[in-house]
């Protein structure tokens, strides 16, 4: 069950934050993965991957980082049935590929 | 205790900064500075909220007293409280309504959201050898800090009170 809820909420994810109109920031992929946290609980994950800073700058606007923050958190009040932890973290491809 | 001996969040966050802008002579940041970077730019957040604590609750005592004061507000009741105003509906019955407040606040609520991304991000620069860090995300990591402690400094009072009173009683219950 756990998976197929996970399913809809990376969908409901990648639509809202691929599509959602930013200046400066590009959302490349999302990814969501079961874990534990830094205290050891059950947590979920979500890693919002972005396209490299716009050319000059040595990060992305604070205002995307914050909008696509609250747009994380909206689908998974929406969609997240269980009472989990939940982490929002945003990288470079670069970082990413491991 | 002299009063210079205070930790001061904007002087944490000014060595986070200097930290993760820092390069190699080749123009490359060294991820040991990006991590300690992160980890400080968690500190400068944990003090910040601390300090917001020990003006709400004792703004005219001793600075001994406030500095003890200071010392018992705790990661994990922050932790707790930032995961209520994340997830409204997790928070215990007795404190939702305030939990709603504070979480209808868009400056209070990136507050929270920040400091559970930071606090995780702060373990893995501490612990996890296999974790790296881009020159843009602990970038990111400091202007979040930065923003968050100027968020404490002009939310509106009732709301920052709110904030602190959470907190100060989820840290007498870890007691």
């Amino acid at each position: 069950m756990t998976p197929d809820l996970d399913n809809e909420l990376l969908d409901a994810l990648q639509e809202q934050l691929t599509t959602a109109n930013f200046r400066g920031t590009h959302v490349e992929r999302v990814d969501l993965e079961r874990g534990r946290d830094a205290d050891g609980n059950p947590a979920l994950f979500i890693r919002v991957t972005l396209g490299d800073p716009a050319e000059g700058e040595e990060t992305w606007p604070a205002g995307d980082v914050q909008r696509l923050r609250h747009l994380v958190r909206d689908a998974i009040l929406r969609l997240l049935r269980d009472d989990l932890a939940w982490y929002v973290s945003f990288e470079t491809a670069s970082a990413t590929a491991r | 205790m002299p009063v210079s001996w205070q930790i001061k969040p904007e002087r944490l966050l000014e060595t986070a900064r200097s930290l993760v802008e820092h390069h190699t002579a080749q123009g490359r940041p060294k991820q040991s500075n990006l991590r300690r970077g992160v980890s400080t730019a968690y500190y400068a957040v944990f003090h910040a909220i601390g300090w917001a604590v020990v003006a709400h609750l004792l703004p005219n005592g001793r600075r001994a007293d406030q500095f003890a004061l200071a010392r018992s507000v705790d990661h994990p009741a922050i932790k707790k409280v930032c995961g209520w105003i994340a997830n409204p509906n997790q928070a215990p019955t007795h404190v939702a309504p305030l939990v709603g407040t504070i979480a209808n606040n868009a400056a209070m609520l990136n507050v929270a959201l920040v400091f559970l991304d930071l606090m995780e991000a702060r373990h893995r620069a501490d612990y996890d050898h296999a974790a790296k860090f881009s020159k843009p995300t602990a970038v990111r990591h400091v202007n979040d800090a930065e923003a968050v402690i100027q968020s404490l400094d002009h939310v509106a009072a009732g709301i920052r009170e709110a904030f602190c009173a959470l907190i100060a009683l989820e840290a007498r219950k870890a007691q």
